[in-house]
């Protein structure tokens, strides 16, 4: 079972998958903590990626779905991408509808 | 346009090898221009035992197309290893479910709309309409000197030892009746670049009707194509296609 951190800043919820991959061994449980936490009304979500180095399509896709859920009544950011989740971004274009921090502390302030 | 012989009008097979970097812009733009279209279609990407994240990216378009606007997702095949474009055509065309089936190249070289030239001589009738950068019509994006000589070369030779009356076997947009495109896919041996010559040679063959249709094409940076290497390997291919087919 994935161990996900999750609190709140100014509004804004910080998660942090308590894992290195976002992988079909891992997806599954992710987007469902994340659907659920859009369920009870969190709509600006900041996920914290710091421990993840390794992520693929159904990983990009928990992400995906949860940006769907949440509309256009919030946002998902990210913050702590690293380089192969930045290229899978990139070459998916997705770099385009999620927006990339540096650092956490960055991001909640550009939210 | 609906044929309950068939679940989609139309197929579109795109062969893919490391094609990382553009594969999503391609599939972006073939489901925006298919969704517009008033028929059920299909997409079916064969990634040729990429090296590179080209079934990923295939695969989050997909989720991205399927959660965000509602569009089907696109059949995504995988060769165990790099087998070549011709396999990969093949295995798409076979896979194929539309009434009609068009291959287009990755890097859509000729523009996913040009399929509307080639879909009412199909409609006609037609067995297989190809695309052609070489009629007085086509309107066709000066290509690198030595892809130019290389392609009127093979061209001449193609017509002399394999298929004459065609102007251009090798443009990357080529559409068949689905059991037309079943049947040639079937028989087809060459797993290269040549394929498209003994698709047309086994066509010829089976005495369907092609017509060439002038198309746009654009140069795409990029082509998996060696020029050298490829060449003379295509040249023995296109010296090979009787032998392989003496029986027919």
């Amino acid at each position: 079972m994935l161990k996900i951190d999750i609190r709140n800043e100014n509004d804004i919820c910080v998660i942090n998958p308590g894992t290195h991959r976002l992988d079909a061994s891992t997806a599954v449980d992710f987007k469902n903590a994340l659907l659920k936490l859009i369920a009870e009304d969190n709509l600006r979500l900041l996920l914290n990626l710091e421990n993840v180095d390794f992520i693929d399509s159904s990983g990009l896709g928990a992400i995906i779905s949860a940006l769907r859920q949440v509309g256009v009544k919030g946002d998902i950011k990210l913050c702590n991408v690293a380089e192969q989740v930045e290229e899978l971004l990139r070459l998916t274009r997705l770099d385009k509808v999620l927006e990339t921090f540096p650092c956490e502390k960055d991001a909640l302030e550009g939210y | 346009m609906i044929d309950k012989n068939f679940e989609y009008y139309l197929s579109v097979v795109i062969p893919a090898y490391n094609e990382q970097e553009r594969i999503a812009d391609t599939l972006y733009t073939v489901k925006e221009f298919l969704d517009a279209q008033p028929y059920k279609s299909e997409i079916i990407i064969v990634d040729d035992g990429s090296r590179d994240w080209t079934t990923e990216v295939v695969k989050t378009v997909d989720i991205y197309n399927q959660e965000m606007k509602a569009q089907n997702v696109s059949a995504i095949m995988e060769n165990v290893k790099n087998v070549g474009k011709g396999f990969s055509v093949a295995r798409g065309m076979l896979r194929a479910r539309g009434k009609y089936v068009l291959f287009s190249d990755a890097d859509l070289s000729t523009p996913i709309g040009e399929v509307q030239k080639l879909l009412p001589i199909l409609e006609g009738g037609c067995d297989i309409a190809i695309g052609s950068r070489r009629m007085a019509e086509s309107e066709v994006e000066k290509k690198p000197f030595y892809r130019d000589l290389m392609s009127f070369v093979f061209n001449s030779v193609v017509g002399l030892f394999a298929v004459s009356g065609i102007k251009d076997t090798q443009c990357g947009f080529k559409a068949f009746q689905n059991d037309v495109a079943h049947q040639i896919a079937d028989k087809q041996k060459l797993y290269g670049f040549s394929f498209d010559v003994e698709q047309l040679f086994l066509a010829r063959k089976f005495g369907y009707c092609i017509e060439e249709v002038p198309v746009k094409w654009e140069h795409a940076e990029g082509s998996k194509v060696d020029p050298l290497r490829d060449s003379i390997r295509m040249f023995m291919d296109v010296m090979r296609i009787r032998m392989l087919h003496k029986d027919l």
